[in-house]
């Protein structure tokens, strides 16, 4: 060694290197503690409408599903809208999240609009943006008709 | 008379008081440090107006209190949050004064946080060299209405899961950084029932202590600093000054002279002192008591008379719900519908660009008047954000109120 270390550098070096190793020690298993959750998948599933029989023909209706939902590791449900179309020989499964800022769509009758309570949002009747600020048309689930009953496949939720 | 003088320390305990503060004192040198805190002279004229950051250190502790108070009822919980709070409504005995507290003095504070920066602003009082007591207090604004917030997310009603709802939006649509802030803070892609516990731990642990080291940082350079008021305190030239003191007796006009020098020491010089003085304590702390028992009174009063009862419990499947955001959000809630839909991502960039505005406000404001009325740019700044935030809170409200549900 060509330079000589003062006992004073020694120390500060030494105050610093404690100091670093305890912040790292716990550092790092808390930063992986807080960022881990969102690499835990959520459940993607066929989740039960229900009977759509009495569903009139170009009348979007709102249909309750309870989604599974994860969260640290316990899983549960969480309620969610399903705006259910009828037109001709289509079926349409509407999100009824707005996908501007995931507030409820109103489907209202005499303006045969989707409008979005929160920030003037409005969808026609097939989801597509008509005016307001919602950057892309209403989201839709796959859906499937098990006997009567109609099911949606939720792959993401607001 | 100005800059009266205290004729012995804390005087006014009783012998017994006094005696277990002069064991103490001998032991732990406290005078010094209660001198500063308590007979800070502090201006006088307009004093009510210096008020409101006194009556916000005290409400937060009562904030404070009635949180704790309420983690022993309410279950922090995705299926059992809402019912608990149904709870503390209805069951538990004074479960409605506490939480009518803790809802309406949330409220209170953030009002008064408001207030508390205008009348700062428009008297200057952010300038040299007291930069970083602003630079602190921008930090307490956004912790006080980040707290406030997250406290709303923690209901499980409707309106409180649609607050959280377009909050964790506002913060998935910022550029860059967005997705992964939202995703933090939610715990996954979507609100999930962690998400209901990590905004949980946000309010009732990590922006309060947050908010309390800034708080305590942010007092203890008004301590260090002293008040300054506004530029209505200092219009007597400094001759005026002396010759006031001169009517003074003997003995206080030599202690006068000594605490001059002492204030005009190369330590102190950069203190300046109001034309008119009182002391912290009895004088302006009394003053600040008034306002905020004022405050808290009407806190009671709303507790009393506008009790929070809880919506109908959060669910998504609903085509009648008009979500209302909390009331200090609805101005940046009104920015929204005007930002087409390629704009949205810019709404937390407009917050963003705010907030650097009022950081780097006293580092931009090099005017050398602190009067406002002789800096018409400064003036004008403030009225012109003042007018937007109202105009924008009143144009919320008519939209809200004027949506056309079924």
């Amino acid at each position: 060694m060509a330079e000589k270390i003062s006992r004073r550098k020694l120390f500060i070096a030494g105050n610093a290197a404690i100091q670093g190793t305890l912040a790292l020690l716990v550092g790092v298993p808390l930063a992986g503690y807080l960022v881990g959750a969102i690499f835990a998948p959520q459940p993607n599933a066929w989740v039960k409408v229900g009977p759509i029989g009495a569903v009139p023909p170009n009348s979007p209706t709102l249909f309750p599903i309870d989604v599974p939902i994860v969260g640290s590791g316990i899983s549960t449900t969480r309620p969610v809208g399903v705006y259910v179309l009828k037109t001709g020989n289509q079926l349409f499964t509407f999100y009824n999240a707005c996908t501007h800022m995931g507030c409820p769509v109103h489907w209202q009758d005499y303006a045969q609009l989707y409008k979005c309570p929160c920030h003037g949002g409005v969808y026609d009747r097939l989801g597509r943006v008509v005016s307001g600020p919602p950057p892309y048309a209403l989201r839709q689930f796959r859906n499937k008709m098990v006997n009567t009953d109609l099911y949606v496949y939720v792959e993401v939720l607001d | 008379m100005s800059a009266p003088l205290r004729p012995e320390g804390p005087n006014i305990i009783s012998r017994t008081g006094r005696a277990v503060y002069d064991w103490l004192d001998d032991r732990y040198p406290l005078s010094p440090f209660l001198d500063r805190l308590l007979s800070d002279p502090v201006p006088r004229r307009f004093g009510w107006l210096y008020t409101f950051g006194g009556a916000i250190v005290l409400l937060t502790i009562i904030q404070v209190i009635t949180g704790i108070f309420l983690l022993f009822h309410y279950i922090p919980d995705w299926d059992h949050a809402y019912d608990s709070i149904q709870a503390i409504n209805s069951v538990i005995l004074f479960g409605n004064w506490v939480r009518g507290y803790h809802y309406w003095n949330g409220y209170m504070l953030v009002f008064l946080v408001g207030i508390h920066m205008a009348r700062t602003y428009f008297s200057s009082a952010y300038k040299s060299p007291r930069e970083l007591t602003w630079v602190t207090g921008v930090f307490l604004f956004i912790l006080m209405t980040a707290t406030a917030y997250t406290g709303a997310c923690l209901r499980m009603d409707q309106t409180g899961f649609y607050t959280f709802m377009v909050g964790e939006h506002i913060m998935g649509w910022t550029p860059i950084l967005g997705l992964w802030m939202k995703e933090i803070w939610l715990g996954s892609d979507r609100i999930n029932p962690a998400s209901l516990t990590r905004t949980f731990a946000l309010h009732v642990w990590v922006l309060p202590a947050i908010l309390l080291g800034f708080i305590l940082i942010h007092v203890l350079f008004i301590i260090i600093q002293g008040q300054y008021g506004s530029w209505l305190n200092y219009r007597k030239r400094r001759g005026q000054q002396i010759a006031d003191n001169l009517s003074v007796t003997g003995d206080e006009f030599s202690s006068f002279v000594k605490i001059q020098e002492e204030r005009h020491s190369p330590q102190t010089r950069r203190r300046e002192t109001p034309d008119e003085t009182d002391y912290f304590f009895p004088q302006h702390s009394l003053r600040e008591g008034v306002v905020t028992l004022a405050c808290f009174l009407v806190v009671v009063l709303l507790t009393l008379t506008a009790f929070p009862t809880l919506d109908e419990r959060a669910n998504a499947a609903t085509h009648t719900f008009v979500p209302l955001p909390e009331w200090f959000m609805l101005p940046a809630d009104q920015m929204l519908p005007y930002l087409p839909s390629f704009m949205v991502p810019f709404l937390p960039v407009i917050f963003g660009v705010f907030i650097m505005y009022l950081l780097l406000l006293p580092f931009v404001d090099r005017h050398k008047s602190r009067n406002i009325f002789e800096r018409p740019v400064a003036l004008a700044t403030g009225i012109i954000i003042a007018f937007t935030i109202f105009t924008l809170l009143l144009l919320a409200i008519y939209r809200i109120e004027n949506f056309p549900t079924q």
